[in-house]
């Protein structure tokens, strides 16, 4: 008899066993999204030698504050809004110091950085441009192009609207753009 | 002809693989030098931070050890003699006003007295209240004021409670 492949559990069932008391559920949900939430915090100017603790805290405020969540939205949305307000939360403590994870040779200084780059190369130019960014911008064009996720999600991370993060994401593409030709 | 608008609200889902192109918009894009270095930029938009390197388990491990510990108890204010003092002085001359209101009417009213709420009390432990309301016992008017030395066990049942009630704001 051939074994009948078995889809993973989704967040909202995950989410809904953690609350009844499952640990493996809540560590599964960790499993899941904490390397996508450690590369945003990244991007977004987190200090390497502060992710661990940013991606636990963030985890354990959502799990903390589940009991209280409506709902609407997805885990994840939920769970990076948790994670950029701790940021922001760093940020004010720093007085706004974001991080560049470049070494220094990395960092190109031709007249033509998008001339024939590899998609590495111009990761590095769109760190540079990322910082350049309102912060809006930059945490929208994140969401969107680092983590796929769709308007809704974004808004519902960032405490925006669908359009507005529409828009945000279309001005940053626009700036970007502009930056790396 | 392909709108470029089209193409670019796209690009994340394909990069993603959540979206194919269809052989005219690869054709396009591939022609196309505004949606040629688009597609680049959300390329290397979602390899951003790739080299980012997090212990999944240890991350799991270490939120789940912090969700077992209980919740941290909000620290008591500390609540200074002096508060204490002014709490207990309302309270004695609302127990006087319960025996004096008891004691001068003919008729029991349904009016309860006016009472202030003390909520400073509430910060007090119930050891704490039981000492104040010891000393509100020893420290309610006696014959001196007119009115005939009173004690806690005087008061009737509902008289007690909106005591209670009042000291506990």
């Amino acid at each position: 008899m051939a074994a009948v492949p078995i889809d993973p559990p989704s967040d909202p069932e995950l989410v809904a066993a953690w609350l009844a008391g499952d640990e493996r559920a809540a560590a599964q949900l960790v499993r899941r999204h904490a390397e996508a939430l450690g590369r945003y915090l990244v991007a977004s100017g987190a200090a390497s030698a502060d992710l661990d603790d940013l991606v636990q805290d963030a985890f354990f405020k959502a799990f903390r504050a589940l009991g209280g969540w409506r709902g609407d939205g997805t885990f994840r949305g939920w769970l990076f809004r948790i994670a950029v307000n701790l940021l922001k939360d760093g940020f004010r403590r720093d007085k706004g110091r974001i991080v560049l994870a470049i070494d220094d040779h990395d960092a190109t200084d031709s007249a033509d950085p998008a001339g024939d780059l590899s998609a590495s190369e111009t990761e590095q130019q769109l760190q540079l441009g990322l910082t350049r960014l309102a912060h809006l911008q930059r945490e929208v064009f994140l969401l969107r192009a680092q983590q796929g996720m769709g308007y809704s999600e974004i808004a519902t991370s960032l405490g925006t609207t669908t359009g507005a993060a529409r828009v945000h994401y279309h001005n940053a593409v626009k700036r970007l753009k502009e930056w790396l030709e | 002809m392909i709108p470029c608008d089209a193409l670019a609200d796209r690009l994340p889902d394909v990069v993603h693989g959540r979206a194919t192109w269809t052989d005219d918009e690869a054709r396009h894009i591939a022609g196309c030098d505004g949606c040629a270095a688009e597609w680049r930029l959300v390329r290397a938009g979602s390899i951003i931070g790739r080299g980012t390197v997090l212990d999944h388990d240890a991350v799991a491990t270490a939120v789940l050890a912090r969700l077992r510990r209980p919740e941290a108890v909000p620290v008591r204010p500390h609540v200074p003699w002096s508060t204490v003092a002014l709490g207990l002085a309302a309270a004695a001359s609302i127990a006087f006003a319960v025996v004096w209101s008891r004691d001068n009417a003919s008729v029991p009213s349904p009016a309860a007295p006016v009472v202030a709420l003390l909520p400073e009390l509430n910060a007090l432990t119930e050891g704490e209240l039981e000492q104040v309301l010891g000393l509100i016992e020893a420290s309610v008017p006696g014959e001196a004021a007119g009115v005939r030395p009173a004690q806690m066990s005087d008061l009737t049942d509902d008289e007690l409670e909106r005591l209670l009630r009042s000291v506990e704001g």
